[in-house]
């Protein structure tokens, strides 16, 4: 564990602060919590462009980078899925942020490394970044499957919950699918093929068909919906194995290991 | 397109999507729900088998996913898929999940086609490829003789390559230079055994110099200056303060432009060179790092069956595409290198690949994106009340 002392890391910190704030602030539903959370997002934005700044390139090479992105993006995503989709939980979303930006701020290496050549690719950039929007997305899903499983309300709220993640996973699966085709498309252009069979690419793999199980469960009439809401914590708990365990153990070393 | 025009759109396209419910018989729904079931169980077995393979490394993933059993795990997912649309009316009418549907066909079809197995199916098609070899090219004259893993010929490239210039762009070397400290001993054999460990020093801070009796303080460093394009304008200065038994000295020295290595002999610390050679003769070290690319170019003059020479550059992105063959330079050492090998992997499956993938993203896009926001459309004009989902 370690304290980032420069500028960014203050950045860091401020974000985490406010968006602890918003979260407590909207539980109670007080509109300044949502004052609270825009200055965290504009705290994390901050810390991400000063992240860029240092680095030279879009900062989305590792696991600090894309902690730091993820967690930055709640806010924006929170107010898109309030009015886009209808689907609210803006103080759980806050908290979410904070588990992102947490490790960034005391966990992680800030060392920043230049790009190895395979990492000039132009498609990149838009792999990681779909991936991780469609992450953000799926841990908002996740709160929603639980919401399903824990609530004991009547039907039309359990209701809700359904439609709420049926909505959210339906907004990410195609970022996901993006994802895990432009990352197939690049290997192709670089590594000499598509697919490798390194493990990460499985258990992208894995979340990617656990979402499609979902999806088909979705349409069938026999299926319950408890089923639907626990996949969609399955395949949370398999994205959190693909970002974090994949990229940090030595378990799985690969064509990803970079991005640890 | 005009809101009137958006709502007339998603009208259309749902009633041509829209389930009817009513109208399928038993054995039809009964049919459905079997292929339903068969899906859900070949999915989830390919969920737990990358769960497996993800466990077992690349490579054994690899073997696990390609052996016979897992072929024929492969042929039943194709044949689900396909029996889908046909058994599932809905599946025929939406655009997005018949195209999804097809995505996947299209993707394991050109997975086939591409892989060792799928030899038969090559042959079958007229497809005579290699499918993993290298070609080695030169700066004297074109080359098609591709060769093994051992290098082995082992057949013949439909063109012919030549090197024509080796490029390399790099960011600019680390700074500062690392410095070491050089002991040189002479082992039980009499052969002189020369060993160096790096001096992890920081401005203005004292450190001991390894295997030595001597301290050391950097006092100044000036950063070595590079060119735009990262060639080394200016070497570095370091000036050090030196202390042993007592004597301190100030030391500088600077990188050498042209040598990897620049040397300092610390005998002027010891009352003689005997002394000096009893210690080990320590000399400093200042080591040039070597530059870490950003990008390294082949530029290639490529000769097809006309005879007329194109000039083309591969790099680490960007492969030399010849029909099924794609050439890639996955290696470099040196500019001046006389040769290099070029990895070639013959793949007629990926152009069958890639359009399953485009078909399979827009199955998916439409069919979770755009076909919600047309149903959004149809609705606003009905007034439909829309529940908010609420924590």
């Amino acid at each position: 564990m370690h304290i980032l002392t420069n500028t960014q890391g203050l950045l860091l910190y401020i974000a985490m602060a406010a968006y602890a704030a918003a979260a407590i602030l909207l539980l109670l539903r007080r509109p300044v919590g949502w004052v609270a959370y825009g200055l965290g997002f504009a705290a994390a934005a901050g810390a991400f462009a000063l992240r860029w700044q240092d680095s030279g390139h879009i900062p989305l090479k590792n696991l600090y980078d894309v902690m730091m992105f993820t967690g930055t993006v709640f806010p924006p995503l929170s107010v898109f899925c309030r009015f886009g989709l209808l689907v609210r939980a803006e103080a759980l979303d806050a908290i979410i942020g904070i588990a992102f930006l947490f490790p960034v701020g005391f966990m992680f290496n800030p060392a920043t490394n230049p790009r190895i050549p395979a990492l000039q690719s132009p498609l990149f950039v838009p792999h990681v970044l779909v991936y991780m929007l469609g992450y953000a997305i799926m841990a908002k899903a996740t709160v929603q499957a639980v919401g399903r499983l824990c609530c004991r309300g009547p039907a039309k709220r359990t209701a809700a919950f359904d439609r709420g993640a049926y909505r959210l996973v339906a907004m990410s699966f195609p970022l996901l699918t993006a994802g895990l085709l432009l990352g197939a498309w690049w290997g192709k252009l670089v590594w000499t093929s598509y697919w490798h069979w390194d493990p990460k690419e499985l258990w992208s793999l894995a979340t990617w068909l656990s979402l499609l199980i979902y999806l088909h469960c979705r349409r069938s009439r026999w299926a319950p919906a408890r089923l639907s809401a626990g996949l969609v914590i399955v395949s949370m708990t398999l994205i959190a194995i693909t970002l974090l365990w994949a990229n940090l153990s030595t378990l799985f070393s690969g064509l990803h290991s970079y991005g640890g | 397109m005009t809101a009137d025009g958006c709502q007339e759109l998603g009208r259309l396209v749902l009633s041509r999507t829209r389930t009817p419910a009513k109208n399928n018989s038993m054995p039809t729904k009964r049919a459905c729900d079997i292929l339903m079931l068969i899906t859900l169980c070949a999915l989830s077995g390919l969920l737990v088998l990358s769960i497996v393979g993800a466990f077992l490394g690349t490579e054994r993933a690899g073997d696990m996913f390609t052996s016979v059993p897992l072929m024929v795990f492969w042929a039943i997912l194709a044949a689900v898929l396909l029996a889908g649309p046909i058994t599932f009316a809905p599946l025929r009418r939406d655009p997005g999940l018949l195209a999804m549907h097809a995505g996947c066909v299209l993707v394991l079809a050109g997975a086939l086609l591409g892989t060792e197995r799928g030899q038969w199916l090559r042959r079958l098609l007229g497809f005579h490829v290699i499918r993993q070899s290298y070609l080695r090219i030169d700066r004297e004259g074109y080359s098609d003789q591709l060769y093994d893993q051992n290098k082995m010929p082992i057949g013949r490239l439909p063109v012919s390559v030549k090197l024509d210039a080796l490029r390399l762009d790099a960011y600019p070397p680390a700074s500062p230079w690392p410095m070491h400290i050089v002991i040189t001993h002479m082992d039980e054999s009499g052969e002189l055994q020369r060993h160096s460990q790096q001096l992890t020093w920081s401005l203005g801070k004292w450190l001991d110099v390894p295997e030595t009796d001597m301290r050391l303080q950097v006092t100044e460093y000036q950063p070595a200056k590079y060119e735009v394009d990262n060639a080394l304008a200016e070497p570095p200065i370091i000036r050090a303060r030196i202390e042993r038994a007592g004597m301190g000295k100030v030391i500088q020295f600077s990188g050498e432009r042209r040598q990897p290595n620049t040397w300092l002999s610390l005998m002027s610390f010891y009352d003689n060179p005997t002394d000096w050679m009893r210690a080990g003769t320590p000399e400093l070290v200042l080591q040039r790092p070597e530059p870490m690319p950003k990008n390294y170019y082949a530029d290639l003059a490529v000769r097809g069956y006309d005879g007329e020479p194109t000039h083309q550059t591969v790099s680490v992105n960007n492969p030399l595409r010849h029909g099924c063959y794609y050439l890639y330079q996955t290696g470099f050492s040196d500019l001046n290198q006389p040769e290099l090998w070029l990895q070639v992997v013959g793949d007629p499956g990926w152009p069958v690949v890639f359009t399953g993938f485009v078909v399979l993203f827009a199955g998916i896009v439409w069919w979770l994106w755009i076909r919600p926001i047309l149903r959004a459309i149809s609705k606003s004009q009905s007034k439909a009340k829309i529940d908010t989902c609420t924590f």
